[in-house]
């Protein structure tokens, strides 16, 4: 199946235009490189060797790649971890009889989680975080059967003294 | 810069994951968002995210796999092996019925495999080409599903891209067929989704050619056995197994990070498959042979209808894996060594760059 794009001409490249005369604007990177646009984010002028089009928008590298590092454009994220499903995964696996002893390590790590990333950016096709409040409350009421045993193993002991 | 996030309406068919159980399985999900096309790979609890905007979506290819087939041979031959081998313990050799029923669930399960991948539909591998990239989809791994998802994609793309197809498009896409073709050759020899650029070896295929006609040599063996049960001596028949399962490995570890197509690359592994299940049955048939020898020393017991019985299956089930795994090979093997010839990359005449 061919879409029209595959009849579509590749843009050539182009390294940038050299500045002329001395009152024209020159690239911020670039200082013998006539500007062509301003960067939408920090207004600084391009050649259009540093021009990059993100659909409509024109950044220049460095705010791209601090948007990237700091996570904050979303079109250049390419990884997350799902921190919802480890809590998730953690509350309900502790349930499996053979590992019903590591509860008492796999609750607080399951709040630990919960609470450290509960303000994290979740997928971003299905951002709503019920797995968060499921693991959440599962955790406690991992927490309280510890508590419940543990009084009820102090009272045992007490009632033997 | 724009914090607000972008919303993915609706979730494409389509699932499936890639690799070997738990240990390298990779997920694939398909989203449609305002203006592209997000792909998500899930790995264990990491999400990898991949934007093919419906401006830059070239074409879409759909090539259809024997893989639901094999499968479902497979499937009924399994199933078969299993029900006969239930019924006869039932019916006439007077064994515990638990044995019987074991063998007869079994034998269900392989016929649901059966009736589920039939259920699914044929199988297909799906690319998606990009002016710079080609990506394959292989959550689209059966026809069906990948037909509704590209008739869907071509409509929101080609809106996207202004306009439809006119005849002079049409008349050039011959053209630039070839080059396509050639990408995916490239694709299909690639390792799996989730890995980095690999080098590739050219593999000319010579260990698994040997594989696939040892295996016609093993279905020739089998048909004698058939015939005459007493024609070769039970070493002679193990120590070729046991080359067979030498070959495999081989051929296993030789098409790793070459430039082997997949189908080859499956049949390799479904033989190995298969020669692991030939050597359990023949240890299930010595320990029931052992079994019958010790305790017919007390009293004579009904086994050797059993033995008749799992020799002849044994020697079937062989002969129709042998035949149909050699042939299938064979047939992938001079496919790849063709298209490799077509698209071999002229060689530079001395002196020139």
């Amino acid at each position: 199946m061919v879409f029209p794009a595959f009849f579509r001409e590749m843009a050539p490249g182009t390294s940038g235009e050299k500045t002329l005369f001395d009152d024209e604007s020159s690239c911020f990177y670039h200082p013998t490189k006539k500007a062509v646009v301003p960067c939408d984010i920090c207004g600084r002028f391009l050649c259009a060797l540093c021009d990059v089009d993100m659909h409509g928008q024109h950044m220049c590298p460095s705010c791209i790649d601090a948007g990237k590092t700091k996570g904050k454009m979303e079109q250049l994220e390419v990884e997350r971890t799902r921190w919802d499903v480890i809590a998730l995964t953690l509350s309900i696996l502790t349930w499996i009889p053979p590992l019903l002893y590591l509860i008492m390590f796999t609750a607080p790590a399951t709040l630990f989680i919960v609470i450290r990333h509960w303000n994290t950016t979740l997928s971003p096709v299905r951002p709503n975080r019920w797995r968060f409040v499921a693991a959440f409350l599962m955790a406690v009421c991992q927490l309280a059967l510890i508590g419940l045993i543990a009084t009820m193993f102090v009272m045992e002991v007490g009632a033997y003294e | 810069m724009s914090k607000t996030p972008t919303v993915y309406k609706r979730k494409l068919p389509g699932k499936a994951k890639r690799g070997f159980g738990l240990l390298n399985a990779t997920g694939q999900r398909l989203w449609l968002g305002p203006d592209h096309l997000l792909v998500i790979n899930t790995l264990y609890f990491k999400e990898r995210y991949k934007r093919f905007y419906f401006t830059d979506i070239q074409a879409l290819t759909i090539t259809r796999t024997t893989t639901g087939m094999i499968l479902n041979v497979v499937f009924a031959i399994l199933a078969a092996l299993f029900g006969i081998w239930g019924a006869a313990a039932f019916l006439t050799l007077g064994w515990d019925p638990v044995a019987g029923i074991f063998l007869e669930i079994v034998a269900v399960c392989f016929l649901l495999g059966l009736a589920l991948n039939s259920l699914f539909g044929p199988t297909c591998r799906c690319f998606m080409y990009t002016p710079v990239h080609c990506e394959e989809l292989f959550c689209l791994g059966r026809l069906w599903t990948a037909r509704r998802v590209a008739r869907e994609l071509h409509a929101i793309a080609d809106t996207a891209q202004g306009g439809t197809l006119d005849s002079a498009d049409v008349d050039n896409l011959a053209v630039r067929q070839g080059s396509m073709q050639k990408q995916a050759l490239g694709i299909a020899a690639s390792a799996p989704a989730n890995a980095m650029l690999q080098e590739v070896r050219h593999d000319d295929g010579k260990i698994h050619s040997s594989l696939f006609y040892l295996l016609l040599v093993d279905a020739i063996m089998s048909v004698s056995l058939l015939i005459w049960p007493d024609f070769l001596p039970a070493p002679v028949s193990m120590g070729f197994v046991a080359l067979l399962i030498f070959v495999t490995v081989a051929a296993v570890i030789r098409q790793k990070r070459s430039d082997l197509p997949r189908n080859v690359r499956n049949v390799t592994w479904t033989t190995f498959a298969y020669l692991c299940l030939l050597v359990f049955f023949m240890y299930v048939f010595t320990v029931i042979n052992e079994f019958g020898r010790t305790m017919g020393e007390d009293e004579p017991l009904a086994l050797e209808g059993l033995q008749t019985i799992l020799v002849k299956v044994i020697n079937s089930i062989s002969l129709v894996f042998d035949l149909l795994l050699s042939f299938i090979g064979l047939r992938y093997l001079s496919d790849f060594r063709r298209r490799s010839a077509v698209y071999e990359e002229p060689t530079a005449a001395p002196g020139e760059e």
